[in-house]
């Protein structure tokens, strides 16, 4: 793992916490992420690449920061 | 002795979308879109310019590979939800332009992307959304809240 990288689930979590709806197609090894109109399939491995962070953040509209510190967004403290 | 053009243009970047007449099946080009791949701290990222789309991969082709599979795959969610590629068809902002072609990267490369999806769609799916986003809270939990 690079030094900006996060581990899918911890992405998955901090996203569906965002309102993000994640499914998953299991035979083709894609995650399907919705929020809004905004539809986005991916091919992820185990870690999410800084990069990949940021777009995340800029696409589904989640603060960078609850990606490398996700304690700041558990339920019911914080809002996206 | 190659004399390379100065000034070419490259052809601009097209996307078309065709149903048959039962609306049944769809089909889909991509074309001329550009794609830039630059190294992410030991992994590979591609980035398309023209459509706002992107892939990780931990060497180039795995990046390409994850392009070329995860675009057709957001295609055909779109076709399946909206019926239409309309709100996939969006540039990528000013500053990831700016970024990935000003940037000074160690390696970078980049490539044109063309690809031509048949996508088969049950009309019944068209209109509806996965349940995943759903949150069911039982009863009790809920008036505690």
């Amino acid at each position: 793992m690079g030094t900006g990288d996060v581990e899918l689930d911890v992405v998955i979590k901090i996203l569906q916490a965002c309102n993000v709806a994640i499914s998953r197609q299991t035979e083709k090894n894609l995650i399907i992420f919705e929020k809004d109109e905004i539809i986005e399939v991916h091919e992820l491995g185990l870690a999410v690449s800084r990069r990949m962070i940021q777009r995340f953040s800029r696409k589904f509209n989640v603060p960078i920061h609850y990606f490398y510190n996700p304690d700041q967004i558990l339920p019911g403290k914080t809002t996206c | 002795m190659a004399v390379k053009k100065q000034g070419a243009k490259t052809a601009p970047a097209m996307a078309f979308h065709g149903e048959s007449k039962d609306g049944k099946l769809s089909i889909v080009g991509i074309g001329n879109l550009r794609v830039v791949i630059v190294q992410d701290d030991g992994s590979w990222f591609a980035q398309g310019l023209e459509i706002d789309y992107a892939s990780q991969g931990e060497t180039i082709e795995d990046a390409k590979k994850h392009f070329e599979n995860g675009l057709t795959a957001t295609v055909h969610e779109h076709l399946r939800i909206f019926g239409s590629i309309e709100k996939l068809l969006k540039v990528a902002p000013g500053e990831v332009w700016n970024d990935l072609l000003m940037g000074n990267f160690s390696k970078s490369r980049h490539f044109q992307y063309y690809q031509v999806s048949v996508h088969k769609l049950s009309k019944g799916l068209q209109t509806s959304l996965p349940f995943e986003g759903i949150q069911y809270i039982e009863p009790k939990k809920a008036a505690a809240c």
